[in-house]
């Protein structure tokens, strides 16, 4: 069996996000970027499959910069076996990064593709989705569990008030919830053994893709600040601010 | 002293003349949290608390107290290690409300601050000018600059930028008899005499109140990489240090201690840890990078370093953490070390220092002594291995009653400490003397030392109303 694992460079979730007003983006300056949070999972749960005898190789694609290079790598270090770097300028829109992924899918075949349900940069939750579509195949969101029983994923769902248990037909498209798994450390000697893995470059215009957003920013702005509290002097300070300044009494 | 109903009343009136009426506190439940130290094993007693506002009220305050020879306790965020802020009687006089930052100049790499400043407020201030505040420790929410100067506090990165005291550029200091010392200077350079300021620091409330500080600051850190190591042996911790600093030392900001029984206790009892590696040997340490260039630089460099060690045989396994969320996991294990030792039937705490050449040596002889005193008795050295100085906590056998365990505090402390003298070491490393290290001043302090110490204090507070009986 083969897995594909999508992954995104996304800044760091800890990461306290800015507004650049001149760009009218957010500020990706000096600013820690780190593997989307669910794609980690996505590549955990890939290298789990494969600990486990039923996988014979992971490759692991993202979309993006030159720097994208080093999220490969870090899914290389987890222990993916090769990559695949698609060149673009910015990170594309999902049905752009879908159709990729598609003709990628279409080159050389995978039985599963693992994807993060959504990216924590634009919180779209789309591209599995999509890409399902594209490939006319099965699909499966929001997994906390995947069991792979012979030509088939059993996959538990999160989804309102509880857990969807459903049974899917090879290939499908996975997309991961949070309690998935928790992924590991990139130990040093894979770090150093992932330097020495391939990663395949490709240029989307090989792949007959057209990169032009549909989706125009219009604005981008940081949510109102919140205005802190403070300590009053005594009760009837109190009820003064009760009054006139916050109006509720 | 303790004051008497019918004194309180009286030097409530006169302090009436000097500070607002909601800035003179005798509520039980206000005072309550300022007499407990942080760990809660000493607890004092106070009927008065004062909360200046500027240095002019404190050097009144100190003016009239020492008139009426009537002692104060100064206390800032009440976090310290050693019980050196718990009044026994005195007035507590407390900080807290003097927390203005008073300047920021960052051409300077300067703060000037008062000294009830929260140490979070000042890291937060000097990130919002692009400049960095290096001092981190557990307590950064809570503690102020005051405390952090008087006890000369350590922490994580004193590898890289020093203590408390190698961050302060200049002091104001009020004396005993309320003059008020400007030495309020952010100069790098300035041999005009005897460097007076720092007699002040690490002193511990006891010659002086410290009304405000100006800080050292740093280029702001745009890379960090934090990495969980295992070594070969104990041996391996200081040649891996080694390896480290001849490799990038510039880069090396923490270099901490984390034993196998250590890592257990954070995977037992810590909130959903998990092990950054999955075969962790005895000895481990936490490795951090800072860089000011946001590039691939330090994790090359720590790669390499790394790589080395494997290749020596030093290290066994490592993991880098890969997102600032793996980094934090790391530094997690280390806080929860702290936290959920006594969960092991009880712990008696030791902050000691010895030079860094010595610590496997020390760790082996006193681990050694323990077991040869009370066996099965289980250590837990860790911590900043990198600045030689380890808090070896000491845990009862399991199973043991932890009263029956309590009762050997005084020998365990003795074979601890007695064994970091004979390596030369301290047995005050970053936390300081206060209450509870007197003994130890009076057995391993140099003579001579010991008495200019009580000289000076004699000097400066002639009627001893600064934080009486604490240190010595
Ligand atoms: C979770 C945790 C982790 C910690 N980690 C570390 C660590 O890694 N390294 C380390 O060194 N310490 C550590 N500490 C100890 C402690 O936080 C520091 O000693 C801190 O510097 C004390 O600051 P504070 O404001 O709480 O001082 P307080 O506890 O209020 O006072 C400490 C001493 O300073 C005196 N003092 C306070 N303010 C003034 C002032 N303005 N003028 C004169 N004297 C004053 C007091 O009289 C007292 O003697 C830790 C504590 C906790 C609770």
């Amino acid at each position: 069996m083969k897995i594909l694992v999508p992954v995104k460079r996304v800044v760091d979730y800890n990461v306290k996000i800015r507004v650049d007003k001149e760009t009218n983006a957010v500020d990706l300056n000096n600013v820690k970027m780190s593997i989307n949070p669910f794609d980690e999972i996505a590549v955990e749960e890939a290298i789990r499959i494969k600990e486990g005898g039923k996988c014979d190789e992971i490759v692991v694609v993202s979309l993006g910069p030159e720097q994208s290079k080093e999220t490969i790598r870090n899914a290389l270090a987890m222990g993916a076996d090769r990559g695949i770097h698609v060149k673009t300028e910015h990170s594309p829109e999902p049905l752009l990064v879908a159709k990729v992924l598609a003709k990628i899918i279409e080159k050389e075949s995978f039985d599963l593709i693992i994807l993060g349900k959504q990216s924590i940069d634009d919180d779209c939750n789309q591209t599995g989705q999509m890409l399902s579509a594209l490939l006319d195949c099965s699909i499966g969101t929001y997994a906390s569990k995947i069991e792979i029983e012979n030509d088939s994923f059993v996959v538990t769902r999160e989804i309102d008030g509880g857990l969807q248990t459903i049974k899917l037909a090879k290939p499908a498209v996975l997309t991961t919830d949070l309690r998935l798994n928790e992924p590991r450390y990139a130990s040093l000697p894979n770090i150093m053994k992932a330097k020495q893995k391939t990663i395949d470059e490709v240029d989307p215009a090989d792949l007959q893709i057209e990169m032009q957003p549909k989706v125009v920013t219009k604005k981008v702005e940081e949510p109102p600040a919140r205005i802190g509290g403070g300590k009053v002097d005594s009760i009837e300070d109190l009820v003064d601010k009760l009054k006139n300044v916050s109006g509720v009494i | 002293m303790k004051l008497n109903e019918k004194q309180l009343q009286d030097f409530q009136k006169k302090f009436g003349n000097i500070l607002n009426e909601r800035d003179i506190i005798t509520d039980h439940d206000t005072i309550a949290p300022h007499l407990v130290d942080w760990v809660g094993n000493i607890s004092g007693s106070s009927a008065l608390m004062l909360t200046p506002r500027n240095s002019e009220q404190v050097s009144k305050i100190l003016r009239l107290c020492n008139e009426e020879t009537i002692a104060v306790v100064p206390q800032g965020g009440n976090t310290g290690s050693v019980a050196s802020g718990i009044p026994n009687g005195e007035i507590i006089l407390s900080l807290e409300k003097m927390n203005n930052i008073i300047s920021i100049i960052p051409e300077d790499y300067s703060i000037t601050v008062e000294s009830g400043c929260i140490l979070s407020q000042v890291q937060d201030a000097a990130q919002e000018v692009s400049r960095f505040f290096p001092l981190s420790i557990g307590s950064e929410g809570s503690c102020t600059i005051g405390g952090n100067i008087s006890t000369n506090a350590g922490g994580i990165s004193v590898l890289k930028y020093g203590n408390m005291r190698d961050l302060v550029l200049g002091l104001e200091v009020v004396l005993a008899d309320g003059r008020i010392m400007n030495n309020l200077k952010r100069l790098r350079k300035d041999n005009s005499g005897y460097a007076i300021k720092h007699m002040f620091m690490g002193a511990e409330g006891t010659l002086g109140v410290i009304t405000a500080a100006c800080l050292r600051l740093f280029p702001k850190i745009e890379n960090k990489v934090t990495a969980f190591a295992s070594l070969s042996d104990l041996d391996a911790t200081i040649q891996l240090l080694e390896t480290l600093k001849s490799f990038s030392g510039e880069l090396l900001s923490s270099y901490e201690l984390i034993p196998k029984i250590g890592l257990d206790i954070a995977l037992k009892y810590g909130d959903e840890l998990v092990s950054p590696i999955s075969d962790p040997q005895e000895w481990n340490v936490i490795i951090e990078y800072s860089d000011t260039k946001n590039n691939d630089n330090a994790n090359d460099s720590l790669e390499n370093a790394l790589g080395n060690a494997i290749e020596k045989g030093l290290v066994c396994n490592a993991a880098i953490a890969s997102s600032l969320s793996q980094a934090q996991n790391i530094w997690k294990i280390r806080k929860a070390i702290v936290e959920h030792q006594p969960k092991l039937g009880g712990e008696i705490k030791h902050d000691c220092s010895v030079p860094v050449s010595s610590v496997p040596e020390f760790i082996r002889s006193t681990t050694q002594k323990l077991i040869d005193y009370l066996p099965d008795v289980r250590p837990v050295p860790y911590g900043h291995i990198g600045d030689g100085n380890i808090h070896f906590n000491v845990c009862p056998p399991s199973n043991y009653n932890p009263d029956t365990f309590k009762q050997n505090t005084e020998e365990i402390r003795e074979i601890v400490y007695g064994n970091a003298n004979s390596f030369g070491g301290s047995f005050a490393a970053e936390h300081g003397v206060g209450q509870i290290k007197k003994k130890q001043m009076l057995n391993y302090k140099d003579e001579v030392e010991l008495q200019l110490m009580k000289d000076l204090k004699n000097f400066l507070d002639p009627k001893n109303i600064l934080n009486p009986d604490k240190i010595f």
